[in-house]
This record gives structure tokens, sequence and C-alpha cells, in this order.
């Protein structure tokens, strides 16, 4: 058995005995960033980028984003969807959330306790979501209303946007936080909702 | 030699040629694009987690290839495939005038993204231009149509209810797809507040409860998933490639040939009659010409007329059947993306199961029942109320623990209707050839010169004024509205460059879609609409398509082509 493929499967197994925690602890993300071969980040910056993830969407009573690899999925985009542009600005949206652990604690954000990480991007995203100027790009009326209004912070509003994102087009996710059927059959025009319901997952665009 | 070669294989190619063949005649189809084969090019089994890039098209990638299809809401990394890439179908427009084409080149054409909306035109709208003065004349009313709206409707199925409403006619439909509760508590306050206005279910294109005739075809009813365009292995929608196609080849009169793109329709110079097409072969770039005792060009609005001048000759300078210098012009949209959203006070305690693949409708009132604020013609909106929640938004504050709890609640219920509106032709809303940029087949490429005028400019902003007031009367809140209408283009619905007509003067097309000046030569696509209704115009395609080529295999029995 190749050494990466060993690597990776210890890692499956160390993910599967995390799920369940709250948070992960600092020391496996960078046990994580060596585990796999090419990345597109360096491995400092993919440890940050787990550290991130798992702060956005930690385990709970179900698998966080780590446990389903949004991680290894983000830096797919990285390398295979982000332009230019998209890459500095996911890099420096990064970037920018290191130096504010540096700044307010001494420690790369990583280095943090999960309560810190935490009380730092809550922080964060509180500034970050603030209304912004509008886009420099044009954007026709469909992509304008889909976009939603301008924020302050629109690197780190895709950055939060792309974990989500990637964690809710997992099967983790959209078979035990939400409900995703490919195919639904009959519609069923009117159901009541009881305290157990969940929303049904859609499929992108309007539906 | 063919009795009738059938130009594109989409939407109203697809429905001619199956009619020519059930008829008796040896059909060629020209397709300009690749061949689909449902079993392996469809993507509608590829779950959420087997997305490749999320189902995102890489962001260069769209720029470089894709500036204007990724403008379309049903472009994504697995329908990418459906999408002609702009790089290599380049058009022109006037600077400061741009205009949204988009397209997909492949057998069946846009009938697999499209989105299956179907709607009658009215004796309203065909006589409008006769009225108001605006176009010319139609040379057909409604009840020339209304036989081939039933042959279509039964054909392809479409859902629907019975409404009894002038102006939008009822057809044989379906059962209507449902509309969930909140949609009813619209519809009830609607209809008690705005005397006159109706809202009623969207007639789509997709089998509601498949029929004995459409499992015959291998088509089965519809699973409510709403990835449509990925193309559909129940064969729940109508497409060229699970209805019109399947049936044509039953015949065994049906040859289809991909990548031939068509250059030009060869006239012979003593009998005025079209004898072939002259295509290029999209891989050798290999020229050839098939010949035909009839025509049907299908190739779509700017797509059929890029074809008539390009076909012109010694005694045809302009083009092609183009003696009226009508060929290219009248280009016409809907006025589109005229979309206003708003919180709605729906039933706290209902929900629904399953992805309707349609919405709700609300059928034009203005210059029907209620006056408009100064122009002619009218609208209608479609849309929808539906729960919010699944997915948590992003651009809500919030980390961790709470993003997920955010997700597991059922969401607000959200409305939204967004307006349809008719546009005028306009001989001045123009394709012609560009004068020295040719594809890299060599053709000349079209350059397409549109904009909406003062009349559509009026009614967008009655459009916007009417979907305020409705959802506010409806007890919602708007909470994001279009400022602008889309630029033209983007509602796909390009009609009006080969119109019909009663004088040869002023139209190309005759009563029966045949060309006035060249009596072997039939267009049935959008080119042939005199005027555009506000209704999604798919099924009057394929209605005018069955009817033309009804006639045409009279008028060739007769001896009369």
């Amino acid at each position: 058995m190749p050494a990466v493929e060993m690597n990776r499967r210890a890692l499956m197994a160390q993910i599967a005995l995390l799920v369940g925690a709250t948070a992960i602890p600092a020391d496996a993300f960078a046990a994580m960033a060596k585990a796999k071969g090419k990345r597109f980040l360096s491995p400092a910056q993919f440890t940050l980028l787990t550290a991130i993830a798992d702060t956005i969407i930690p385990a709970t009573d179900t698998p966080g984003a780590v446990a389903v690899g949004v991680p290894r999925q983000f830096d797919g985009l990285l390398a295979n969807w982000a332009s230019a542009t998209r890459r500095t600005q996911l890099a420096g949206a990064l970037a920018e959330i290191d130096a504010l652990a540096v700044a307010s604690d001494k420690k790369g954000f990583a280095a943090l306790t999960p309560e810190r990480r935490k009380a730092l991007l809550v922080e964060h995203d509180k500034a970050a979501l603030k209304p912004g100027p509008p886009p420099k790009e044009k954007l026709n009326a469909l992509q304008t209303m889909m976009a939603g209004p301008p924020v302050a912070n629109p690197g780190f509003l895709k950055l939060k946007g792309l974990v989500i994102a990637l964690y809710y087009s997992s099967e983790v996710a959209l078979t035990r936080e939400l409900i995703y059927e490919h195919v639904p059959g009959p519609f069923v025009p009117s159901m009541k909702i009881t305290p157990e319901t969940r929303p049904f997952a859609g499929v992108g665009g309007f539906l | 030699m063919f009795d009738a070669i059938v130009i594109g294989s989409g939407m109203s190619g697809g429905i001619a040629a199956k009619e020519l063949c059930e008829r008796g005649l040896k059909v060629l189809i020209l397709e300009r694009g690749n061949d689909v084969d449902p079993a392996k090019d469809y993507t509608d089994m590829v779950m959420p987690w087997e997305y490749t890039n999320n189902n995102m098209v890489p962001e260069d990638e769209v720029t470089r290839d894709y500036a204007v299809q990724s403008q379309c809401y049903a472009f994504n990394e697995t329908t990418k495939r459906f999408w002609v890439k702009d790089s290599d179908h380049p058009y022109s427009t006037p600077e400061g005038k741009p205009f949204t084409w988009i397209r997909g080149y492949h057998v069946g054409g846009r009938s697999i993204m499209w989105g299956r909306q179907s709607y009658r035109m009215s004796e309203m709208d065909l006589e409008a231009n006769a009225k108001d003065g605006f176009g010319c004349d139609w040379p057909i009313r409604y009840n020339d149509l209304a036989p081939w709206y039933d042959h279509v409707e039964k054909f392809i199925g479409v859902a629907g209810s019975k409404e009894g409403l002038p102006q939008l006619p009822d057809g044989e439909f379906l059962p209507p797809f449902e509309m969930n509760d909140a949609e009813k508590q619209f519809k009830s306050v609607i209809e008690s507040k705005f005397s006159g206005r109706k809202v009623i279910i969207g007639r789509n294109a997709n089998l509601s409860v498949a029929q004995p005739h459409h499992e015959a075809l291998g088509r089965s009813s519809c699973q409510n998933r709403s990835i449509c365009e990925r193309g559909c292995s129940f064969g729940a929608m109508h497409s060229s490639l699970t209805s019109s196609l399947p049936a044509a080849r039953l015949t065994g009169n049906l040859t289809l040939i991909t990548d031939a793109i068509v250059h030009s329709i060869i006239q012979d110079p003593k009998t005025g009659k079209a004898t072939g097409v002259r295509v290029i072969d999209r891989n050798t770039k290999v020229g050839k010409t098939y010949e035909a005792k009839l025509i049907f060009l299908n190739a779509s609005s700017i797509g059929s007329a890029q074809v008539l001048l390009s076909s012109a000759n010694e005694a045809n300078p302009r083009g092609l059947a183009n003696g009226s210098d009508q060929v290219g012009r009248n280009l016409m949209d809907h006025v589109y993306a005229l979309s206003t959203a708003g919180m709605f006070p729906g039933p706290k305690d209902s929900y629904y199961k399953g992805r309707r693949p349609t919405g709700i409708y609300i059928p034009r009132y203005r210059n029907v029942t209620e006056d408009a604020d100064g122009y002619v013609r009218g609208y209608g909106y479609q849309g929808g109320v539906m729960r919010m929640g699944g997915v948590p938004r992003a651009d809500q504050p919030g980390i961790g623990a709470d993003i997920k709890q955010r997700g597991r609640k059922i969401g607000p219920w959200m409305v939204f209707i967004s307006g349809f509106g008719e546009m005028l032709p306009n001989p001045e809303n123009r394709v012609t050839l560009h004068a020295t940029r040719k594809d890299k087949w060599g053709i000349p490429i079209p350059h397409i010169d549109c904009a909406i005028g003062p009349n559509e400019l009026k009614m967008s902003k009655q459009i916007l004024a009417d979907g305020k007031a409705m959802i506010e009367a409806a007890g919602g809140m708007v909470i994001n509205q279009a400022k602008e209408p889309g630029v033209p283009g983007l509602g796909i619905h390009e009609m009006g460059t080969v119109r019909m007509g009663k004088d040869p003067k002023t139209s190309v097309l005759n009563a029966y879609n045949q060309a006035h000046e060249v009596p072997n030569l039939f267009c049935t696509d959008g080119g042939a609409m005199a005027s555009s209704g506000c209704q999604n115009p798919s099924l009057t395609y394929m209605a005018l398509s069955a009817r033309a080529a009804h006639h045409a295999v009279e008028f060739l029995k007769e001896g009369k082509l």
C-alpha cells in the first residue's frame, strides 16, 4: 500500500474518532495538512483553512465541515475553479483571520483554543457583513437579486459562503442536517410541520 | 434525394420533422451540433456530493468561453455541455447596445434546457397588430391555430388548469400541478382584491400523469426534481430528444445528420424553388450539398435569418425570400427579469414536498380587464410562493453551531413574481450579416442591433408597480425588486425575423409559414412570429410547425410545390 494511501486511511480513522467532538484540537490541524499529497494551499495555509472551516461549521450531533472534507474540497476549488483574482481574494481572507489572531492573542488562528477561535470569528463575521459599497463588476438584474446586498468584506463572505455551500452539498449534511430527495416522486402540496420537520434541501438555482 | 430537409433539430424542427415523417415523407434533419445520447450525456443522476467544483464552472472558463451563456439561470457545471461556447460562436452588437443570445448547439437544441412554460396565444394576440397598427397583421387567427395547439399539447403533454380566460385559451391539459397552501392563499387574496386578475398554476410541458401514448415513447410521469435542464432520464419533460425525434424515428422515415452547419439554401434561378442546402462539416470543414423537394427552416429566429441572408444569389442580392427586406428585422424578445420578491404571511404550520417543475402564473390583465398606463399590449407574471430555509445564507451573521441550527429551521414564506411583457415588432431591431467578420466555418457572423422602446419602458414601470402592489395587497413585504428590464435576449424568446404576414411586400412568410417568394421553403421557428404576445412562445412555434407540415404535405401531393 503506498504511503499516501496509508496516511489517508489513518487520517480517516482519526477523523472518525473526532466525529461527535465539539471541535478539533489544535494539533490535529497540522497533521491533516501533512496527510495528503498535492495541494494548492501551502501546509500552513491548509492548516489555517481547516481551523477556520472547523470554526464556521463544527461537529455537533452531526459531523462538521472538516469531517466531510470541506478543506480538501475548498483547496480543490482554489486549484480548479477559482480565477487568479478569486485566489488572491480568498488567500487574503484566510490571511486576514490569521493576522487578527496574531494581533489579539500573539498566536496563529489554528493554534488557538476552539473558544477563542469562535470568539474571534464571531466578531470578524459581524464586521464583515455590515453594509458595504456596491460591487465594481456590473451584474444583471437576476444576478443582483441572487447576490443580495453588498457587504463590507466580500472576501470573508465568499470564504464563509464556500465553506457553507461545500458542507451543505455533502451527503452527511444533506441527509442528517436537511432532507435531500433526489427523486421526490409525487408533489405533495400540503403537509403539516411538526417539531421534527426538517427543511428539504434544494438543488441550487430557484428550487 | 430526400422529400424534405429540416434545418435544426430543436423545439420547432423536431415537431416539423415528426409531422413530415408521419405523413410518409423521407426526412433529413441537419443539425449543426453534436449528437446527444441520453444514456451517457444527461447528468440528472449526479448527486450534489458528486458535483465537480460544487457545480460551478471555473471562473476563467466562464470569462473566456461562456461570458454570455453564463448569464442564463440554468447554466452550471452539470449543464455546461448544453450551452455554446461564446468563443466559438461569436456575434456582434453595436457599442452600448448589448444583446444576450443564449443558445445550445446539439441534437434537441434548447428543447433540453427550456423553461417548459406552455401557453396559447389568443385571438387578442393575433389581432393586436391589425388593431393598433404596430407590425404587420398576422395572416391567421386563433381558430387556425387552435386544432394544432390541441394536437401538440396532447403529444408533448402539458399540465394545466382550465380557466376559461379569453386572453389565455385553455387546452388539452394533463392534470395540473397543485399549488401549495401559501400559493392558494396568495391566489385567493389577489383574486378578491383585484377584480379581473387571476393567479393560476403555471402550464408546463412536464408529464404530471404520463398517458399511454407518452409511455409508448419511453416517457414516464414527472418526479418533481426540477433538474430538467440536465436532461430528464424519466422523459417527463418534453424535449426533441424524448418526444419528437423518437416519434419521427418510429416511422422509419427519418435520417439525422449531426455536425452539419448550414451555410445557405440553394435556389434554382429558373423555377425560383429551393433545391437543396449547402452545409459545412463542423469538424472537417468540408462542404457538402443535400437536396430535397421541400425545406423547413428551423434554425431559431436569429439563425434562420442568418441562413436566409447568407443565401443571397444573383437574382436576390438581399438574401433569399427577402424581397420585402423584412428578413432579420422586427427582432423581439420578451421584456424580462422584472422581478419583485417579498416575505409573505403564509400559513405557519404548512409545508410541501417535492420540487415542482412549474410556478404560479398571473395571466395578462392590462388592456384586457384593466387599462394600461399609456402603452399598448400587456404582460403576465410567473412566480411562486415558497419556504426559505435549507442551506443557511452566508450573509446572515453567525458562526459555529448556530449556522447548523439556522439550517434546520423551516424558513419563512417568500413570494416572487416576475413580469414577462410583450415587445413590439420594430423594423429597426434587426439582425444583419457582419460586413467583415466570419466564424470558424467562414460564415459571416450575425450582427444583432436590438433595444427595447418607449412602449416597453412604460410597460416595465407598471410591471414593477403592479408587482409591488400585489405583494403588498397580499400582506407581503417587498424586500427586493429589479430596477430595469434585463438586456434583450435574456428572456430567450427571440422572435420575428422571418415574419408571417398577408402581404409579400411587408412580410416573408404566408399563412402557412411558406415563403412568399420560394414556395417549397417553410420557416416555423420563432422567426415566423408577427408579434410576440406576452406568453412563453415555444408552444406556438410547435403548433405552427405541425400546421405548416400538414399543409406542406398537402401542397406537395397536389403538385403545388
